[in-house]
């Protein structure tokens, strides 16, 4: 078991290491000038100079490489161009306040999915489960950026039950939550749906109804806590997700949050700190990963004795 | 039920390539047509969807966003599919080093989650159409790339594969007679779910204005320039988010009726 996290996390070293040297390529791979866009084509050429030996975009790639690696190992990520703060420490700031919005949604997609998921695989073929099937189709072909303005209209401002944007409070959480884990509630309700029919049709399940289980004690007893296994690892995987879902979600509720601060450093053209927060959301989402196969190997042995 | 949405979809995605294709003739003034004087009217008989700030039709300007929409979604996808077959060929009929490398590519690609990298991209390239389908590009080719090679590496062990290499068939008459004739169901499948999801991807890039600029009219930049007014003129933001979550709908009800039909096995 050791041997094989500790095979896992050897993986990951390569990963890791390819997502800092994408993020610091994208920068220098992709056709233009960042300073040209950071201050536009009418900028004075001195003021051009100047921002690029700031950046310090004037030194050979593999110089500018090395030392961009010699910071993230002591924690230095870069300076903002605007606030000439460290960056590193305006991203740690932000992080709470997505990892809230994330488990919230996280929360919201579970709580709605998992009961209704099992409720349809137990009425199959009937309206309820039909509904479901709606629901799910429809949750996740709705785009969050529309999603979002609607519940704004409905719930804030027709019926004001909640705060149209903004952070604080358990009040201020529920429309972004729902907005971020709507998809993710749809994609899970399909999932368990059909992980519990599979289930549903096993021996040990015939034989609980044989021994005169009622319906409920078979599907919540026995089929969901078998049935469950996918959902577990879809759940890790769709919380990496959530992280890129909440740029939109943040920006749209004004919540302060790593994406909203990444959308607005672009709006400023604030590159360093652009390029900080694509690292820190692509690492988080690698670990989170790495985490659910972990976890999925924990809970289920024949895959980590398979590997 | 399933036969029923595979035929609503179709349905759906056949009435927005019609809307795409006629554009001109269905909409009913141009989309460009300013009129300040009626800016954020509400649906009438004259204008069903009503009028932006600007005093523009949003009927038309929908009409005309279906091209941008499904042009992005079209392009992306041919090029993304093309590319990502003939690297997920490459991949999986050399083997060796040259598939461990691709493959350490396509895992950095895939640590960046959902539309982070095609931001990102963005945000260096700046705005438009063509960087847009770029940026999308770039992200996109993985899973053909992935497909393609898993179904190679299952496919080169057949025994039809192996009497063609056995008479003399090269690497290229391998690929293009052999194993991507025989790898093309799920490609397809990819291709219709993929085709959802950059259409939602460029509207959510342009909706943080990030992707398709004003004028133009794409509908994630009309759902922005509607997000202001949410008070005042909900229309603006309520017509295109439902024609865009219609078309995703559409997309997603064909590609469940692909995949039933293509790929029996999965559908159960």
């Amino acid at each position: 078991m050791r041997g094989w996290i500790a095979r896992r996390t050897l993986l990951l070293v390569p990963t890791l290491f390819g997502v800092i040297t994408a993020v610091f390529l994208m920068i220098h791979l992709i056709p233009g000038d960042p300073v040209e866009i950071m201050l536009g084509e009418t900028a004075m050429a001195a003021d051009r100079e100047s921002l690029r030996h700031e950046l310090g975009l004037d030194r050979p790639v593999t110089a500018q490489y090395l030392s961009y690696l010699g910071g993230l190992a002591r924690g230095d990520i870069g300076t903002s161009i605007h606030t000439h703060e460290p960056v590193f420490g305006e991203i740690l700031s932000r992080w709470p306040a997505t990892l809230e919005l994330a488990l919230a949604a996280l929360l919201f997609a579970i709580l709605f999915s998992i009961p209704l998921g099992v409720l349809a695989a137990a009425r199959k073929d009937t309206a309820v489960d039909g509904a479901s099937l709606m629901v799910s189709l429809f949750g996740i072909a709705m785009p969050n950026f529309w999603l979002g303005p609607l519940l704004i209209i409905v719930f804030s401002i027709e019926l004001g039950w909640f705060p149209v944007s903004g952070r604080g409070g358990l009040d201020a959480i529920v429309l972004p939550a729902v907005t971020l884990g709507t998809a993710m509630a749809a994609i899970l309700l399909r999932l368990t749906r059909s992980s519990v029919l599979e289930v549903a049709s096993e021996d040990f399940i015939r034989t609980a109804r044989a021994k005169g289980l009622g319906e409920t004690a078979v599907y919540l007893k026995h089929a969901l806590a078998n049935a469950l296994l996918p959902v577990v690892t879809v759940v890790g995987l769709q919380f990496g997700a959530l992280l890129s879902g909440a740029v939109i979600t943040e920006t749209i509720f004004s919540w302060p949050g790593i994406g909203r601060l990444m959308i607005t450093s672009i709006e400023a053209r604030d590159y360093p700190m652009v390029q900080g927060c694509v690292l820190t959301i692509a690492v988080g989402y690698v670990l989170v990963n790495f985490l659910t196969d972990v976890l999925y190997g924990v809970l289920d042995p024949r895959i980590r004795l398979n590997r | 039920m399933k036969r029923l949405n595979f035929r609503i979809g179709l349905f759906l995605l056949f009435l927005f390539l019609l809307l795409a294709l006629f554009a001109p003739m269905l909409a009913p003034e141009d989309p460009y047509s300013q009129n300040l004087l009626f800016g954020l009217a509400p649906p009438d008989a004259g204008h069903l969807m009503g009028r932006d700030l600007l005093g523009r039709d949003i009927l038309s300007r929908i009409v005309y966003g279906s091209r941008i929409s499904l042009l992005v979604g079209l392009a992306v996808i041919s090029v993304s599919a093309s590319v990502g077959m003939i690297i997920g060929s490459v991949a999986g009929t050399i083997g060796g080093k040259v598939d461990e490398f691709i493959m350490r590519i396509i895992d950095i690609v895939l640590a960046f989650p959902g539309i982070l990298l095609a931001i990102s991209i963005m945000a260096v390239l700046g705005p438009g159409l063509f960087n847009v389908v770029f940026a999308l590009c770039l992200t996109g080719w993985v899973s053909f790339a992935r497909i393609t090679r898993g179904q190679i590496l299952t496919l080169r062990e057949r025994e039809y594969v192996l009497a063609a290499h056995a008479s003399g068939a090269g690497t290229a008459r391998l690929i293009f007679c052999h194993y991507l004739p025989n790898a093309s169901a799920p490609l397809i499948i990819e291709a219709a779910f993929g085709m959802a999801g950059v259409i939602v991807a460029e509207a959510g890039l342009s909706f943080l204005g990030l992707g398709v600029q004003p004028p133009q009219p794409s509908w994630g930049a009309m759902l922005n320039e509607g997000r202001p007014f949410l008070l005042i003129a909900p229309h603006l933001t309520t017509f295109p988010g439902l024609c865009l979550m219609l078309l995703v709908l559409a997309i997603n009800l064909t590609g469940d009726g692909l995949r039933d039909k293509l790929d029996p096995k999965s559908a159960l």
